[in-house]
């Protein structure tokens, strides 16, 4: 097995004078799910597009299951692929579609046509076969895409916004595909779903304006993404937010409104969990004076992206004078 | 053209699924549709006045016939840019008399239609190979599946068999018409100059339908693609025979298609045929060329 599912190395993408990535490096490791995440129009459509050889990138090399992008014939078959905004051919019943994917991918089509049948029963489509794209509605369309990324034993999967428009339910069970599918295959999945990401995901990118902000074990970026919400007794004074930010497991204090304070931890890397950097703060404040009246723990993939990414920072400030953070869960209150 | 990733079983998966579903899906049911209708119009203007005439005097009218359309069928052969030379007059006016008394006239007369017409036709046909799927995002399913060069030569055969098969179905409706109506053809000879009419404007379709590749696969828009597939055919032969009367050279703009050499495919002597065959299917590899060479770099 290759160490790397994917590989980018110094890719850099513009479309006229937008540059939409700018020397992303990126590792994706074999059986993984991969959460790309970024705001809109940080270039993670056209990162998915450049691994799936749709366009070029203008330098830099990619590489997946090991043969290079540049030679696709290695990957027929091996890869799979939601592409957004991509249409079926609306006159071709949906059977016969995904039927042609499979014998181009060598499958008689006695078998293309058992794997199709069974692929539409897994998404719920089973029913529809026979209709053309123009008879389905959206959500159906979208898990018609699932399907057909899902077909045959594809090793790479790429699903951009895989539960974009669909009902819980029905993006429930794309959830539980992709989870089914986990021990199989690597996995990369753009969304803008953070609590779906933190689900999924055990690796994720970030991307912001075209370039990679941070990647790693899912694990790892929720801890550096980890906050304390603090409610106290009265405001701090300058010395006493000095001391709370002078302690080792603190990495920035802010105010949020008035005797309302937001922590960022400043977790080691071998913490299990944040529980002693809780009790140093808590055991500053009481140190000073201070009662703490409400503690919560956010536990937040959202915490960290939106410190990353521009918009985020943006955004947060614009909150910041407004109310306080809201959290991602999962959530605990101290 | 990167051979090693062109596959024969894909080749053929994507010719006759883009060719089927060309015609269930509307595009390719209209070319035939228009086709026939182009071709039964074209056999209608030809056959008529003949038809009218009681059976008895068939040959002779059409012999008068014959006579009138000679100057004609001179005119339309004189397409070579040195067709005003005296040596060159005499060859087209034999080529005239070997189609329009040692061949069946009424076929060689649809046929020189045809290849008037054939080039505009046929872009009814293939505009869309690629536009657009390429505009909707389409091809972004199958390219997974498939490398570049098996859609890109896949459609362009796809498109060759609907019209083929198209001008099969009107040029054999033609043929026995002409036999089993208007009785002044040996059976023999009308199947054979019939299938020898066929054979050539197959033939001659083909570079138009690459051009059409490559026009398709370099516009994202279909109706930009038709709209320019139209005008490159029609601008070609008009620049020529306009521009030839302010400055000669201009007249071999006729060879940037195949115009200049289509007619050959009728000519009495074999060797022009053989030789108008090859350049027309110089003229396809050479636009399939530059249309894969396009497309294998563009972003789709």
């Amino acid at each position: 097995m290759n160490d790397v599912a994917l590989r980018l190395s110094g890719i850099t993408k513009s479309f006229g004078r937008i540059k939409a990535l700018d020397h992303v490096s990126l590792d994706v490791p074999p059986r993984s799910v991969f959460g790309l995440l970024g705001p809109n129009g940080a270039g993670k459509t056209t990162l998915f597009s450049l691994a799936a050889g749709y366009i070029k990138p203008d330098a830099g090399s990619i590489e997946a299951l090991g043969a290079d992008i540049r030679r696709s014939s290695h990957l027929h078959g091996r890869l799979g692929i939601l592409p957004q905004d991509a249409l079926f051919q609306p006159n071709v019943p949906i059977i016969e579609q995904l039927v042609f994917f499979r014998l181009l991918d060598g499958s008689s089509r006695r078998v293309a046509e058992e794997e199709v049948t069974l692929t539409l029963q897994k998404v719920g489509l089973d029913e529809y076969h026979k209709r053309g794209v123009h008879s389905l509605s959206h959500g159906m369309i979208q898990r018609l895409g699932i399907a057909q990324a899902f077909l045959g034993e594809p090793e790479l999967i790429l699903l951009d916004e895989p539960t974009a428009g669909l009902d819980p339910q029905n993006a429930r069970q794309i959830r539980d595909l992709i989870q089914d599918l986990r021990t199989r295959a690597t996995i990369i999945i753009s969304s803008h779903n953070l609590a779906e990401v933190q689900e999924l995901c055990d690796h994720v990118a970030i991307l912001d304006e075209g370039r990679l902000v941070a990647t790693g074990s899912m694990a790892d970026i929720a801890r550096r993404g980890r906050e304390l919400d603090l409610a106290l007794s009265r405001e701090l004074t300058d010395a006493e937010r000095e001391t709370i930010e002078a302690l080792e497991v603190v990495s920035r204090l802010s105010s949020t409104r008035p005797g309302r304070y937001a922590a960022s931890l400043n977790l080691a890397a071998e913490a299990a969990n944040s529980d002693d950097a809780i009790r140093d703060v808590l055991q500053a404040l009481l140190d000073m004076g201070v009662t703490p009246r409400q503690v919560s723990e956010g536990n937040s993939l959202e915490a960290h992206f939106l410190k990353l990414t521009a918009r985020g920072k943006d955004e947060k400030s614009s909150q910041e004078s407004r109310e306080a953070p809201g959290w991602a869960s999962p959530r605990r209150t101290v | 053209m990167s051979l090693r990733e062109l596959k024969g079983r894909h080749l053929k998966l994507v010719t006759l699924y883009s060719s089927r579903y060309a015609v269930r899906g509307g595009t390719g049911l209209i070319f035939v549709i228009i086709m026939l209708v182009f071709g039964l119009t074209v056999a209608n203007f030809v056959l008529k006045p003949v038809e009218d005439i009681q059976q008895e005097s068939q040959k002779q009218v059409l012999q008068t016939i014959v006579s009138q359309a000679h100057p004609l069928a001179v005119r339309v052969l004189a397409g070579s840019p040195d067709a005003a030379a005296p040596s060159d007059i005499e060859e087209t006016e034999r080529w005239a008399a070997f189609l329009l008394q040692e061949r069946p006239a009424l076929l060689s007369a649809v046929f020189l239609v045809f290849t008037l017409g054939i080039p505009f036709l046929v872009t009814m046909g293939a505009f869309n190979q690629l536009s657009g799927d390429v505009q909707s995002r389409g091809l972004r399913y199958q390219l997974v599946h498939t490398a570049r060069v098996n859609i890109f030569l896949g459609r362009f055969l796809g498109v060759a068999v609907i019209n083929t098969l198209g001008m099969a179905l009107l040029i054999g409706t033609i043929v026995l018409y002409i036999g089993f109506k208007i009785h002044v053809y040996e059976w023999a000879a009308l199947l054979g100059w019939g299938l020898h009419g066929f054979l050539a404007i197959a033939v001659v379709s083909l570079p138009y339908i690459a051009l059409c590749s490559w026009i398709s696969a370099s516009i994202n828009s279909p109706f930009a693609s038709l709209t320019v597939s139209q005008l490159v055919i029609g601008f070609v032969p008009l620049l020529s025979l306009i521009g030839r009367n302010s400055w000669e050279p201009l007249a071999y703009v006729n060879y940037a298609l195949p115009w200049g050499i289509q007619n050959d495919l009728l000519h009495p002597d074999a060797s022009r045929v053989i030789v108008g065959t090859l350049g027309c299917l110089g003229y396809t590899a050479v636009f399939l060329h530059l249309g894969y060479h396009h497309f294998k770099k563009r972003d789709l």
